[in-house]
């Protein structure tokens, strides 16, 4: 049961140790799809937008988006809106991950049109089971293509 | 709002008296300017009538005494007398009367109303023959006295305005000026905990970092270890003596202090954040019948207070109109620390009472355990904080929280204690309690 190969993860996380941890337990889950990387909130909406005007192999895959909340440049919710106010790109699903547990910034996410919001949690016993859980949904969660 | 802004803006009793005094001032000056000078113009106008009037009569007696039989019939010589004016641009009018009031001559001017008048009697041989009258218009003296009165209006007011309206304004721009500094204080302490919580909040993520990877370093040991184990003979001594205590001792004592570190950051952080939350929830206030609330809380703590025997009295306790969670969870500490803090091996008693004190229910949780030094009374409420010898579990976080919850409901907690002796916290919530029977 696992995710169409071809779906690429986007992991938009400006904490390069979150990100190794979350890559780490995501492959651990039996997660083996593409992850790319990108620090910042402008990164990754010059990355998603770029997309659209290059054909290049790496850009025609489907996406699924990991998304963290505090980021330089351009914050998390900022890129949310970018993503569901655009039609080419609202249909991918994004998730929320952030360390955030605060009832408003979670409302405001949902309002904006994610489709997931998680908390990454701070002891690394509970993180670790999040991640792999979030893995094993991933295995089994379908996403739109490009057709 | 706080005290010091009600203070200024209820000045009643002696705002009142201001304006009485002002008032009476102002009253005073605006009737008795214009009133006196009325009087004054009045009297001395119909003193120069009657002056004038005495003249005209002597002439008119000289006359009379001329040709008494005839002198009434001289009106040439009467008219004359009459026309002569001394004050142009009086108007005025002059009139000689027989003894039966009858006009005998006269000479007038048109005169506005209302009139005044006055004369003086005609003398034939120390008898009155008949009368000379002079009648001159009020008016004139009545529009001076309307301006004078205008004036004093305006003298009144300005009085009343030194003495009322002044003060007023420099109360109410002290109203305003406390009322910007209250504001300006709310701002502030609403910057410094939004200010708080940002940084307890992003203190987290690094925190994950932190506790992740000391699991994954362990895990990366654990994972080697056999296979290093095993390698450990292929060692030579020298180079065992050298590998040996830092893999069995240094890396997990390091591992060991990274973790316990990790961990009371991370309680930390939580504090914080838990504290600042309970500054940003809103508030429900309700009316709590006290007694039914404490019973409740005692029953969570039925098995501590069987085990160590202890002694617990509830006096009669009010209802007051507050927010149940910090009611609830500000008593249940304090009744958690009275219980925890006894001193071991005396009877242990517990009292909880209340009582009214002008604007405020005063709650107070009474212990005879080990008491707080003077010194600690205070530092007991700051986070983190804890007095007395550290052998009971505990976070130090109870009466920060207590602090908390009970600041927001604009109350205060507070503790007199004797070493050795015995503790009381006292814990306010303003309001007046209502006694439920």
């Amino acid at each position: 049961m696992e995710m169409h190969e071809h779906v690429t993860i986007l992991l938009i996380e400006d904490d390069s140790g979150h990100a190794v941890l979350i890559e780490k337990n995501l492959r651990r889950a039996g997660i083996a799809n593409a992850i790319i990387k990108l620090a910042d909130g402008q990164k990754a909406v010059d990355f998603l937008f770029a997309r659209e005007g290059d054909s290049g192999p790496e850009h025609s895959r489907p996406f699924l988006i990991l998304l963290d909340l505090n980021l330089p440049v351009l914050s998390g919710y900022q890129v949310l809106q970018a993503i569901k106010s655009d039609k080419r790109l609202q249909n991918i699903p994004v998730i929320i991950l952030t360390t955030t547990d605060n009832p408003h910034e979670i409302d405001r996410c949902y309002e904006l049109g994610c489709n997931v919001y998680m908390t990454k949690p701070v002891d690394y016993e509970q993180f670790s089971e999040a991640i792999r859980k979030l893995g094993l949904f991933l295995s089994v969660v379908r996403v739109p293509g490009k057709k | 709002m706080p005290t010091s802004v009600k203070t200024i803006t209820r000045p009643t009793s002696a705002a009142q008296r201001l304006t009485l005094l002002g008032l009476l001032a102002a009253g005073l000056i605006a009737v008795a300017l214009p009133g006196g000078y009325f009087l004054a113009v009045y009297s001395r106008e119909l003193g120069a009538m009657e002056a004038e009037a005495k003249a005209d009569s002597f002439y008119v007696s000289g006359l009379a005494s001329e040709n008494p039989r005839l002198w009434q019939y001289q009106q040439h010589r009467l008219q004359d007398v009459l026309d002569r004016r001394p004050h142009k641009g009086v108007k005025e009018s002059r009139v000689v009367r027989a003894p039966d009031g009858t006009t005998i001559a006269e000479s007038s001017d048109d005169l506005a109303q209302p009139l005044m008048q006055q004369g003086y009697p005609v003398l034939d041989a120390g008898r009155a023959v008949g009368m000379v009258e002079i009648v001159r218009s009020l008016r004139p003296v009545l529009i001076d006295t309307s301006l004078v009165a205008l004036m004093s209006f305006a003298l009144g007011y300005a009085i009343f305005y030194f003495i009322r309206v002044m003060p007023i304004r420099s109360v109410l721009e002290a109203e305003a000026q406390s009322r910007r500094y209250a504001e300006n204080l709310e701002e502030t302490n609403a910057d410094l905990r939004a200010f708080i919580y940002g940084i307890a909040h992003d203190l987290r993520a690094p925190l994950v970092n932190l506790k992740g990877f000391s699991a994954e370093l362990r895990s990366d040991l654990d994972t080697i270890m056999p296979t290093l184990q095993r390698s450990l003979v292929a060692l030579s001594e020298e180079e065992r003596q050298l590998v040996v205590p830092v893999l069995e001792r240094g890396v997990p004592e390091s591992l060991g202090f990274i973790d316990s570190s990790a961990n009371k950051l991370d309680a930390l952080v939580n504090a914080i954040l838990y504290l600042s939350r309970i500054d940003f929830r809103t508030l429900h206030p309700e009316l709590i019948d006290t007694e039914v609330l404490v019973r409740e809380v005692l029953r969570n703590f039925a098995r501590t207070i069987k085990e160590k025997n202890i002694t617990v009295t509830v006096g009669p306790l009010p209802s007051v109109l507050a927010d149940r969670l910090v009611v609830e969870q500000s008593i249940a500490n304090l009744l958690d620390n009275a219980f925890k803090y006894l001193e071991p091996g005396r009877a242990g008693t517990v009292s909880l009472s209340a009582g009214q004190t002008g604007s405020a229910v005063v709650f107070a949780v009474t212990d005879n355990g080990r008491g707080i030094a003077p010194d600690d009374c205070q530092k007991v409420f700051e986070i983190f904080r804890r007095a007395g010898k550290p052998d009971r579990p505990g976070e130090g976080m109870g009466l920060a929280m207590v602090k908390a919850l009970v600041r927001r409901q604009g109350g205060k907690v507070w503790c007199e204690s004797t070493l050795g002796e015995g503790s009381t916290f006292f814990l306010s919530i303003p309001g007046q309690g209502a006694q439920i029977i």
